[in-house]
């Protein structure tokens, strides 16, 4: 048996003991005795406070702290699933080809448990553009066996697995722990991360491995000419003039002339102009290539091409790897919405990972009400006791 | 061989117990058993009594012949001393034969012995009836009457009784004849302290021609020392001055004494409204307090003129009988 809030167990306790104080300590009027010389007594208050070392009244007592401890154990949340463990950690281990080394990944998820107490590691997701969970024994080999791919990786995909198989827990364990070992670079993280990662109700401890040392833009071919025509641009019906420019979380405005207009029909586009035209497409080429062509004619006059937010989007164009998105996103890293900020640590309770997933029967047992109950009937005991005592007691 | 009290007074432990009055149970009416069984309890007491002598410190007023000396100079046979005749002496105390042989007026004085009058007045008040299950302040004071009863009757004195009982007074008039020890205990053998009866109203007239003996018997706790010329401390200071000798015997409990046991509130049982706690922490403010009054009350009594004595439970009755009797 366990107790999901053992906190209401230990006040339960503390009021036991005060209520054990409170028994013993008893004020009374000692008894009344005609004494011929009780003139020369002075006078004083008559009542006597002393801690008796026996209860007066071992029924009454015994009344109220079954009461008091009944009703503790009822709120702490007893419950009845044998061979529960106190934590599990599921890691997800990412083994994309955004991961510099494996041995890095390897003796990361080897020494998560540091200092503090060994943590069974009840689940290990392997995570490219796919997910593998594995369980049981095998995790040790897989673990000893995993190597980088050259697959894209997919946080996503990872956190999903690791969820599911952190809900497949609840049951058995108090505290679940979820680890992310990955560098998490920002082309692993897509649109629905942050909705997949909000379904996780605690914290997410994140260790962070060192990234494949990429080139700059390497396997990305821009073709940005000065006059802003691509191979793949066509000149527009009409010369015009737009406002601003859209590159991820990258914003500029300025009054940009638009001379030419992109189509490249099934192409991703990387960057827009505000009405919505493509500025900026990434096609990709060959296995791990892409060519991405910018119709962007920077301005030639003015400080356009200093300011800050210019700097970046050229430097997002033209470094950004194939695939991943264009800037960085809102806030900067991309792990502050991933860790989370609960107070626990990187860890949640199990009841958390309840609302994944409904319960089971073997959550909903009767001992909190068979507590209640028991506490309950001690405290009618225990009025009866009370009137039945002979002398009141504190 | 060591000195023990038994040696010198023959005493023994049956004997204090039942001097005690140990085998004695009270009823609504009294003695249970009545004054036979008193007088049976009394027994031992009685025995160990035997031939002790309370004589009067003061001369006594002349008067039917007893055991003590008399004021006056008498006409026994027992020859004192001689006297030179003075003008209105009698002429029928002259010894004739000496003024024959050498014409000289002499008187030939004899002592005078005449019997001293006992009173007893013993107080019967609720404070009397304390420690509550063995009542051994009254047992004491039972026994010292009983014991002074015997004391004094054994040599001739008239024996007289007041009981400032609960609820009417008890009188015994002064008897010598035999059997008075007998009625002195049928008439405290239905006697249960009580109440708060006045020792002053219980208090007989005084002799007429003075002198006698009068004891008291009492805690003294009811006794008020501020009544005036009212108080039986007046009333003791006037029998004195008219020639009594008066003895005040304090019986005390050592309960009252030493009071170890545990916490209570005390009740004074002649006053319910004087309630205080008795606990250990003020048992020292008490005992100075109570040692305080038992002083002011002897020395009350003494700056009266009367003896005082002080008689604790645990103390032998034959014992205090004795030091009654011998003045101390």
């Amino acid at each position: 048996m366990t107790f999901l809030a053992p906190w209401y167990l230990l006040g339960a306790a503390a009021v036991a003991g005060a209520t054990l104080v409170l028994h013993l300590l008893v004020t009374r009027l000692p008894p009344g005795m005609p004494w011929p010389t009780a003139r020369f007594v002075p006078q004083g208050p008559a009542a006597v406070r002393r801690l008796h070392r026996r209860p007066v009244h071992p029924w009454v007592l015994l009344a109220r702290l079954v009461a008091v401890l009944a009703v503790g154990a009822a709120f702490a949340g007893p419950v009845l699933a044998g061979g529960r463990s106190p934590r599990v950690r599921v890691v997800v281990a990412d083994r994309s080809r955004a991961v510099g080394d494996s041995r890095a990944v390897i003796d990361s998820v080897r020494t998560l448990d540091g200092r503090g107490p060994v943590v069974p590691l009840a689940a290990l997701v392997l995570l490219d553009d796919s997910s593998r969970v594995v369980t049981g024994p095998a995790i040790t080999d897989s673990l000893e066996r995993l190597r980088i791919g050259e697959r894209r990786g997919r946080i996503s995909a990872g956190l999903i697995a690791g969820i599911r198989a952190a809900a497949r827990w609840r049951d058995r364990a108090d505290s679940i722990e979820l680890v992310v070992v990955s560098p998490l670079r920002a082309d692993e993280i897509d649109a629905a991360t942050d909705s997949i990662r909000a379904r996780w109700p605690g914290a997410i401890r994140l260790v962070r491995v060192a990234p494949r040392a990429d080139p700059a833009g390497a396997g990305a071919t821009v073709r940005w000419p000065d006059d802003g025509h691509p191979p793949t641009a066509v000149a527009r019906a009409t010369v015009d003039t737009v406002g601003g420019l859209i590159a991820g979380s990258i914003v500029v405005i300025a009054p940009f002339v638009r001379r030419w207009a992109l189509d490249a029909p099934g192409a991703r586009v990387v960057a827009r102009w505000v009405d919505g035209a493509p500025a900026a497409v990434e096609r990709p080429v060959g296995r791990d290539g892409c060519v991405r062509d910018v119709a962007v004619a920077l301005p030639t006059t003015g400080d356009v091409g200093v300011r800050p937010e210019v700097r970046r989007l050229v430097a997002a164009l033209t470094a950004t790897p194939c695939g991943a998105a264009i800037g960085a996103p809102a806030g900067g890293d991309p792990t502050t919405g991933m860790v989370g900020t609960s107070a626990t640590a990187g860890t949640i309770r199990a009841a958390a990972a309840r609302a994944l997933e409904p319960a089971s029967a073997a959550s909903r047992s009767p001992l909190a009400a068979w507590l209640l109950a028991v506490g309950a009937a001690s405290l009618l005991a225990e009025s009866w006791l009370r009137r039945g005592a002979a002398t009141p007691a504190t | 061989m060591a000195f023990t009290p038994e040696r010198v007074t023959g005493e023994t432990p049956e004997r204090r117990a039942a001097a005690r009055l140990d085998g004695l149970a009270w009823n609504a009416s009294g003695v249970v058993g009545g004054s036979a069984a008193l007088l049976t309890a009394v027994g031992p007491l009685l025995d160990g009594l035997r031939g002790v002598r309370w004589l009067v410190r003061r001369r006594v007023p002349s008067g039917v012949p007893g055991a003590h000396q008399s004021r006056r100079r008498g006409t026994a046979v027992e020859f004192t001393e001689y006297r030179p005749y003075r003008q209105g002496d009698d002429p029928k105390g002259l010894d004739w034969k000496l003024l024959a042989r050498t014409d000289r007026a002499y008187l030939r004085l004899t002592d005078d012995h005449a019997v001293s009058p006992t009173t007893i007045l013993l107080d019967a008040s609720a404070s009397m009836a304390f420690p509550a299950p063995t009542l051994d302040k009254w047992r004491a004071a039972l026994a010292l009457a009983l014991g002074l009863s015997a004391v004094a009757h054994a040599a001739g004195d008239p024996v007289a009784l007041a009981v400032a009982a609960p609820t009417t007074a008890v009188r015994l008039p002064p008897r010598t004849r035999r059997g008075v020890v007998a009625d002195v205990a049928a008439s405290l053998s239905g006697v249960v302290p009580g109440a708060s009866p006045s020792l002053v109203d219980a208090l007989p007239d005084p002799r007429p021609g003075g002198g006698g003996r009068l004891v008291v018997i009492s805690d003294f706790l009811g006794v008020p020392t501020d009544a005036g010329d009212a108080s039986l401390l007046a009333r003791a200071a006037v029998a004195v001055a008219a020639g009594t000798e008066v003895v005040a015997v304090h019986v005390v409990a050592r309960e009252e004494l030493d009071p170890s046991g545990p916490a209570i509130v005390a009740t004074d049982p002649e006053d319910p409204s004087i309630r205080r706690p008795l606990l250990p922490a003020v048992r020292a403010t008490y005992v100075a307090a109570f040692a305080a009054w038992r002083d002011a009350v002897r020395a009350d009594w003494q700056r009266a003129g009367a003896s005082y004595v002080m008689v604790v439970t645990d103390e032998s009755v034959e014992r205090a009988v004795r030091r009654i009797a011998r003045g101390a």
